[in-house]
């Protein structure tokens, strides 16, 4: 019965309950014993977040944010610039084009697959989210070029995903390479 | 004309579907009709005691909305805020060294894995509905805990307190225990401060070590010290030591989390 329970899935519910009171950690404990000492621990931790925000609410100052992610969009710019792109591309067995067009926006973010964004930031081997904001930065320095020239929002060279695929011409070998960057974990 | 609010679509193993607060619903309802760069004003407002303060819910509902519309700019905005809001609920990592600023390298890893891990959901939504990204429409606070708990394990730095154990293991019960926290709270508050004495108790509680700190939240949570059914859970169960243990770790616990209380109270004066 309780053979196909995935924890993850139990935390999330636990974590959905409207009150986290000791009764409701004790009725999760008597449904999945097994996950007895991590409920609790769990248990702990979201009650000092809900106890984190409420006190949030009353204490005159906020947090400071970190340092931005600026070390990690480096190494994207690295990764996708000279030496790094050359690499990268013979890694993924792409054409340089394939790696200089998410380089210089030419395709726009919000039509690439996100396996393939998962896995050219791990074949880059940096968090996706620093590769996000690359690339969210490396378009709007471009439209922002493209506005002052002729006042269009977007540059005309921007492609959806699929167009700027076929604008590659890839051969059948690259074809294949373009499929594992895009199935889930392709690159495993 | 209102729109509808779409339901969360993920269940529980009991089969009935997440849902959001109501104060959430109607949060979402209220700003439904905001102009996009209003409501990206307003999602900038990152003090939780402000008035048009928007909680980051409403931002999640609004990021996935994105999928209808296909706005990479809307996309882009929240993306950014919301990303910021996580940083903002991870450990701060910023430390000084001599006179020098430094990161906590550990630190730095869970907030780097949480991120990754929030980025995803918010990938694989923007192309199909990911039904784990729900929690983050009704509970954001507790699921970016979530993503902190495994960001820990998978790092497998979880800050563990060195605090030596002060009781013997097999030895004597002490004289004095407690039996419920209960016990340690003042009589009468107000909501602040019932809210402030509970953040106060449970940072005492967080202090503890590990196995001291589960036997208080299961001592709380009404889980038998001992059971002599293998099917009811215990403490001593659970946590795979002897009773005698499990009151002496009690014991201990109360000890430093009434000491810790007690301690504060005079910082307070």
């Amino acid at each position: 019965m309780t053979a196909d329970i995935d924890p993850e899935d139990i935390f999330s519910d636990f974590a959905m309950e409207e009150a986290l009171t000791p009764e409701v950690l004790n009725a999760y404990i008597a449904r999945y014993p097994q996950l007895a000492l991590e409920l609790t621990d769990l248990f702990h931790d979201l009650t000092m977040a809900d106890l984190s925000a409420a006190a949030e609410s009353m204490p005159l100052e906020t947090n400071s944010i970190g340092t931005p992610l600026a070390e990690g969009i480096a190494s994207v710019s690295a990764a996708l610039s000279g030496d790094g792109l050359r690499a990268l591309s013979r890694r993924l067995g792409l054409p340089r084009d394939f790696i200089a067009g998410f380089r210089d926006a030419n395709v726009r973010l919000g039509s690439v697959p996100a396996t393939v964004l998962m896995n050219l930031a791990q074949a880059i081997d940096v968090k996706i989210q620093f590769l996000i904001t690359y690339l969210q930065q490396a378009g709007e320095t471009d439209s922002a070029m493209a506005f002052k020239a002729d006042g269009k929002p977007r540059s005309p060279s921007v492609l959806e995903y699929d167009e700027f695929i076929e604008s590659l011409c890839l051969s059948d070998t690259e074809a294949a390479a373009l499929e594992k960057l895009s199935e889930p974990n392709g690159l495993d | 004309m209102s729109q509808e609010i779409p339901p969360l679509r993920k269940r529980k193993k009991d089969g009935q579907l997440y849902t959001r607060p109501a104060e959430i619903e109607a949060l979402i309802a209220s700003t439904l009709s905001l102009p996009f760069d209003d409501f990206i004003d307003r999602a900038g407002i990152t003090d939780r005691r402000h008035p048009n303060y928007l909680p980051s819910e409403i931002l999640v509902h609004r990021i996935r909305a994105t999928r209808q519309n296909n706005s990479d700019r809307q996309f882009n905005a929240l993306y950014r805020i919301l990303i910021d809001r996580v940083i903002r609920s991870c450990p701060r990592t910023d430390t000084r060294i001599g006179d020098q600023d430094a990161e906590i390298g550990k630190l730095v890893d869970v907030r780097e894995l949480v991120l990754d891990r929030f980025v995803r959901l918010i990938l694989i939504d923007r192309g199909t509905y990911e039904d784990k990204l729900d929690i983050f429409e009704a509970r954001f606070d507790r699921a970016v805990m979530l993503l902190r708990r495994d960001a820990f394990r998978r790092t497998s730095r979880r800050h563990d307190p060195m605090t030596p154990l002060e009781y013997d293991e097999s030895g004597a019960l002490p004289d004095h225990v407690e039996t419920s926290l209960a016990d340690l709270k003042p009589k009468s508050m107000s909501l602040e401060e019932e809210i402030t004495y509970r953040f106060q108790l449970r940072r005492a509680i967080d202090s503890l070590p590990d196995k001291e700190r589960r036997v208080i939240d299961m001592i709380e949570a009404d889980i038998p010290v001992e059971s002599d059914r293998p099917d009811k859970p215990s403490i001593s169960g659970a946590l795979g030591c002897t009773p005698k243990t499990v009151r002496n770790r009690r014991a201990s616990a109360f000890e430093k989390i009434r000491r810790k209380l007690g301690l504060e109270k005079c910082h307070d004066r």
